[in-house]
């Protein structure tokens, strides 16, 4: 019983060494990563992209659902974009609320009969709206069938060489587009540009700009701050910088509307339709042996409205999961295949071993703790060491995801909010991880029960102000 | 955007995984010892107390030196902020007031302000601040001379040349062309089609030619050249590859290089279809189709590849009376969405009565819903 109990020990150690130091590995790709887009970022190369139209014209594609609250300031924020030449198709995918009904007021719409290719299948189209004061919005009335299926129709009315997809309660930098379509310009090879998303909660937004950030009063949204950083200053900035990055956020991303399509769109069966279509783009291009990039750059950033009650971030968590492992399991075939390089051998396996199964080793470990101390067998001082040693690596991941976003663009610019977002990363350790590992963990256990259920998201809505920036 | 400081950063990064990976190594290798029973629990506790110990050395530095920074920059900024904005002042009272300036040199926000107002200004205003410029003795040419500097610092000495624009700084500029390193090389692209003037355009062609950027960077090159690009986009169509023509045969059409038209013809006939798009594109963007090119255009409507037969029926309104009524009347029942689309918007053209026909009597079903629906547009 000894052995065993030893033997596992041992298992956890060398999960926790192996998982922490791939942390660290992205830590470094990351600093490299984001030291290198910030060095070579030219405004002037921005601007004068800008002034000779030497640019590809996006779609901008908007699911919505039940967004009565946040549609009108983020059509407006989309509408507001510095970029030459852009359309925004809002799709409302069947809602049960107003929010239709506020699009055709703020935008003054009117019926139009548009003929479209439908290239991808999706639920019947209900009505196609124009806008009169606006005339590069066009709003998609459609019976419902899901975000993926929202977007496909969106896909299906897009007219411009590039789409970018986001959510409808985000809102964009003004200079995002332009940044991130940039690097398809420059580069033929490039399928898809996905951008840092940071948490809106807390700025102070008008007329659908985001004026300046400040931390939210809420905890779990201050929390979400710490999180959201450390996913993209490490996580992704990292697996771009590895040329095996496997997720572009659903709230934002840029692809080329072609190479989308002839993927066949998103898949409507997952509620991880963004990671899946990026996954299902690296598939396809590797299988045909094309050169390709698939990219994640740190500056085109996007806002988005974060759950601040409990019982919503635990669905949308829950769903992010279930959605990782629906993605997990249609690319099955990718995992330790050395057919796919090193998404096959790397990343795939990453997200099963250490993303997909983390959950279950960590709660799994807090739950034997009880009962190998009824077995005699734990010494509590030795694992609350270790249980230390575990929040304090999580803390150090943390606090150099805060230390990047000081270098890179000092969003938060007062030192008291640095100084609240460093001490956050500590607090984030003892007991909010933790929690959020136990709805993940039965997340895991309900992927087949909930395959492609959705939870809602309650919304405050989007002019909401800083707590402690009030305008004068 | 970026302060300066992310190399000390990335070196306690550096430091901070170092110690991570050697705590991590002595705890497993300790564990697995004691697997076998070939250590004591006190080894393996220490181990974890060193371990300990570590991550909190590492999470003390880190702290430190984020706050440190946090609060360092910020006193920077604001100072460099303020004497920029002094130096600009300063620069506009001279300019505008005749206000006598100090002699050079100058401090590097000044230099910053007056690029700035390089950028701004035009006319006579541009000459004086070019001759401030030249006075300012360009601080930048160093690190492009320079074997030593990093590459920030010349691509930061790259745009500060683009922004002065200053032709005898193109020879600094060139050999950056030939760099193996791609990202100086586009760099270099944008501020030699910004600095090049007469006989530096030659040059820059040249250069270009042999740089091996893609065509994307190539066209942004070409664009920013403007007026000046002729010669260049006339070397590209000569002597380029496939990159180079493409490239070419784009900036002749946005730039409205009427002169080259007559050198589109042969690339019509090109075995490449995409080279032979852009040729058809650069004759739509112009709105000019050389004589006897007609049968070439034709020919494309029954091309296999959807966005040839897209940029010949683009092109065919410009062919003229019943010839353009029947291509377009028959790119109608096009199997393709989008070059029923351009057959619509090309009988609209031709005048809102075709359209108007077509949306009633064209066979195609497909055909005349496409020509309803660009009819309501219109009306």
């Amino acid at each position: 019983m000894k052995l065993l109990f030893l033997t596992y020990q041992l298992f956890v150690l060398v999960y926790f060494a192996l998982l922490n130091l791939l942390y660290a590995l992205f830590a470094l790709f990351g600093v490299r990563m984001v030291a290198r887009y910030a060095r070579e970022l030219s405004e002037l190369a921005l601007k004068d992209l800008l002034e000779r139209e030497a640019y590809l014209p996006v779609s901008i594609l908007v699911p919505t659902y039940n967004e009565e609250k946040t549609i009108a300031a983020s059509v407006r924020s989309f509408l507001a974009l510095h970029y030459p030449e852009f359309e925004v198709v809002v799709v409302a995918d069947g809602p049960k609320d107003r929010t239709l009904e506020v699009l055709k007021e703020a935008f003054r719409l009117v019926p139009v009969e548009a003929v479209f290719r439908r290239a991808l299948p999706t639920k019947p189209i209900r009505g196609v709206y124009r806008s009169l004061t606006h005339p590069n919005l066009l709003v998609v009335d459609k019976e419902n069938g899901g975000k993926a299926d929202a977007l496909n129709a969106g896909l299906n009315l897009a007219r411009y060489p590039l789409f970018c997809a986001v959510d409808a309660d985000s809102l964009l930098d003004a200079q995002a587009l332009l940044r991130a379509s940039r690097l398809f310009l420059e580069d033929d090879r490039v399928l898809a540009v996905g951008g840092t998303i940071r948490p809106l909660n807390g700025a102070r937004v008008r007329e659908g700009v985001v004026e300046a950030l400040g931390l939210p009063r809420g905890f779990l949204e201050k929390m979400q701050i710490i999180e959201y950083a450390r996913a993209f200053f490490l996580g992704r900035a990292g697996w771009s910088a590895m040329d095996a990055l496997l997720i572009i956020s659903g709230a934002f991303g840029v692809f080329r509307r072609a190479e989308a399509l002839r993927v066949g769109g998103y898949r409507t069966d997952t509620v991880g339709e963004d990671m899946e279509l990026v996954v299902r783009l690296h598939r396809r291009a590797r299988e045909e042996g094309r050169e390709y990039r698939i990219l994640y750059t740190p500056d085109p950033i996007c806002y988005t409205e974060v759950p601040s009650d409990w019982a919503t971030l635990r669905r949308q968590r829950d769903r992010w999961h279930r959605g990782l492992w629906e993605v997990l399991w249609i690319h099955r075939a990718m995992l330790f295949n050395p057919r796919y390089g090193r998404l096959g051998l790397v990343a795939m396996p990453y997200f099963f071993l250490f993303e997909a199964l983390a959950p279950v080793v960590e709660v799994l470990g807090y739950l034997m703790l009880p009962v190998f101390h009824l077995l005699g067998l734990l010494n509590l001082e030795f694992a609350l060491l270790f249980l230390l040693l575990a929040v304090g690596y999580g803390v150090l991941l943390s606090q150099l995801a805060v230390g990047m976003e000081t270098l890179l663009l000092k969003r938060y610019p007062r030192l008291r909010d640095r100084l609240w977002l460093l001490f956050l990363s500590v607090v984030e350790g003892l007991g909010y991880r933790q929690a959020l590992a136990l709805v993940r963990f039965g997340a895991t256990f309900r992927v087949w029960r909930k395959r492609g259920v959705w939870g809602e998201m309650r919304r405050k809505g989007l002019e909401a102000e800083a707590p402690d920036q009030k305008k004068p | 955007m970026w302060r300066r400081g992310e190399r000390l950063y990335a070196l306690l990064v550096f430091g901070v995984v170092a110690l991570e990976a050697l705590a991590l190594g002595q705890l497993v290798g300790v564990f697995s010892a004691r697997l076998f029973s070939l250590l004591g629990v006190s080894l393996a506790y220490r181990a974890l107390l060193q371990a300990l110990f570590l991550t909190g050395l590492a999470l003390v530095l880190l702290s430190a030196y984020i706050l440190l920074y946090h609060a360092y920059t910020a006193l920077r900024e604001e100072r460099d902020r303020r004497a920029y904005e002094e130096w600009l002042g300063r620069f506009a009272r001279a300019l505008f007031e005749e206000e006598p300036l100090p002699p050079p040199p100058w401090p590097r926000p000044a230099l910053e302000a007056l690029l700035r107002l390089r950028e701004t200004l035009q006319g006579d205003l541009a000459k004086r601040l070019t001759l401030w410029l030249r006075q300012a003795g360009l601080p930048w040419a160093r690190a492009l001379r320079g074997r030593w500097a990093s590459r920030p610092a010349r691509l930061e000495a790259l745009e500060a040349l683009a922004q002065a624009r200053l032709p005898e700084t193109l020879g600094l500029v060139l050999p950056y062309l030939e760099h193996p390193d791609p990202v100086l090389r586009l760099a270099a692209a944008r501020a030699g089609a910004r600095i090049a003037q007469g006989e530096g355009v030659e040059a820059l062609a040249r250069a270009l030619l042999a740089s091996g950027l893609p065509r994307g960077a190539l066209l942004e090159a070409l664009l920013l050249l403007e007026e000046r690009a002729l010669p260049v986009v006339a070397l590209f169509l000569e002597k380029g590859g496939r990159e180079e023509r493409w490239a070419a045969l784009e900036a002749l059409g946005r730039l409205k290089l009427h002169p080259l038209a007559e050198r589109i013809a042969s690339f019509l006939e090109d075995p490449d279809p995409e080279l032979r798009a852009a040729a058809l594109r650069a004759l739509w963007r112009l709105g000019f189709l050389p004589p006897g090119l007609e049968g070439a255009v034709l020919a494309h409507l029954k091309a296999p590849e959807e966005f040839l037969r897209l940029q010949a029926v683009r092109l065919l309104p410009l062919l003229g009376g019943a010839l353009a009524r029947r291509g377009l009347w028959g790119a109608l029942s096009d199997p393709s969405f989008y070059v029923r689309r351009a057959a619509a918007e090309g009988l609209k053209e031709l005048g809102l009565e075709a359209l108007a026909e077509a949306a009633r009597a064209h066979p195609d079903p497909y055909g005349r819903a496409m020509a309803g629906q660009v009819l309501r547009e219109a009306t």
